[in-house]
């Protein structure tokens, strides 16, 4: 193990290595860097609608319609208050994420912040938490979403 | 040269190998590539210009690999 002085600065040099131009701007200014996504997160979506979807041949059948309208009634009503949030999020045309080394990265959407309890299961310095929750958001969001339990 | 770099509580840890040449070099950069996703860990392949994409399996030919630890919580 090398001191941590040393470690910052390596993963320092490794994070601005892998910024673009702006992040890089954003970072050096503020010590976090922003990612903006556009556009419906479909996994959550789908994911969610699945959870119904062992019921919708019951409706099919004359017999057992209304078993599977109450059913489904029911599902629906469980579930909506977990589905409020996270169709709210799906739907989000502009999603902005805020990236520090300080904490998980802070979604802002519709006006509101939603903090993620979410965090690396290995000891990173600093900067190398900004690259690794960078890669992620940037490269695979799902993943991000579904460990965080939105999906 | 291509590098896999192995973030953890150091900076990165790295494996440098010629991607013309299956030496030893890139077996132990492939053999750790995969060990790693194993256990969990994350793959992207970094470009030049802040971008990259998550693989899931070891191209020597890729110029930089970043491995990062698993995320937990929620």
């Amino acid at each position: 193990m090398i001191p941590a002085i040393e470690a910052h600065a390596r993963a320092e040099r490794l994070l601005h290595a892998h910024l673009t131009a702006a992040q890089r701007e954003e970072y050096t200014a503020t010590g976090q860097i922003s990612i903006v996504k556009y556009g419906v997160v479909w996994a959550i979506l789908l994911r969610q609608l699945a959870v119904v979807l062992p019921i919708v041949p019951l409706l099919a059948v004359p017999m057992w319609r209304t078993l599977g309208v109450v059913l489904l009634a029911i599902v629906v009503v469980a579930l909506a208050p977990f589905w409020v949030s996270r169709f709210s999020l799906a739907i989000t045309r502009r999603r902005e994420w805020v990236i520090s080394g300080r904490s998980a990265p802070v979604l802002r959407a519709r006006g509101r912040a939603v903090r993620f309890c979410v965090r690396f299961t290995e000891d990173l310095p600093a900067a190398d938490r900004v690259l690794a929750w960078k890669n992620l958001i940037e490269l695979s969001e799902p993943t991000f979403l579904k460990t965080a339990n939105v999906m | 040269m291509a590098v896999l770099r192995v973030l953890n509580v150091n900076g990165d840890d790295r494996v440098e190998w010629d991607p013309e040449v299956a030496d030893d070099r890139m077996r132990r950069a492939r053999a750790l590539f995969d060990a790693k996703l194993r256990a969990g860990w994350f793959a992207f392949e970094a470009d030049r210009e802040g971008g990259g994409s998550q693989i899931r399996t070891f191209d020597p030919k890729k110029d930089e690999i970043v491995l990062q630890p698993p995320i937990a919580g929620g």
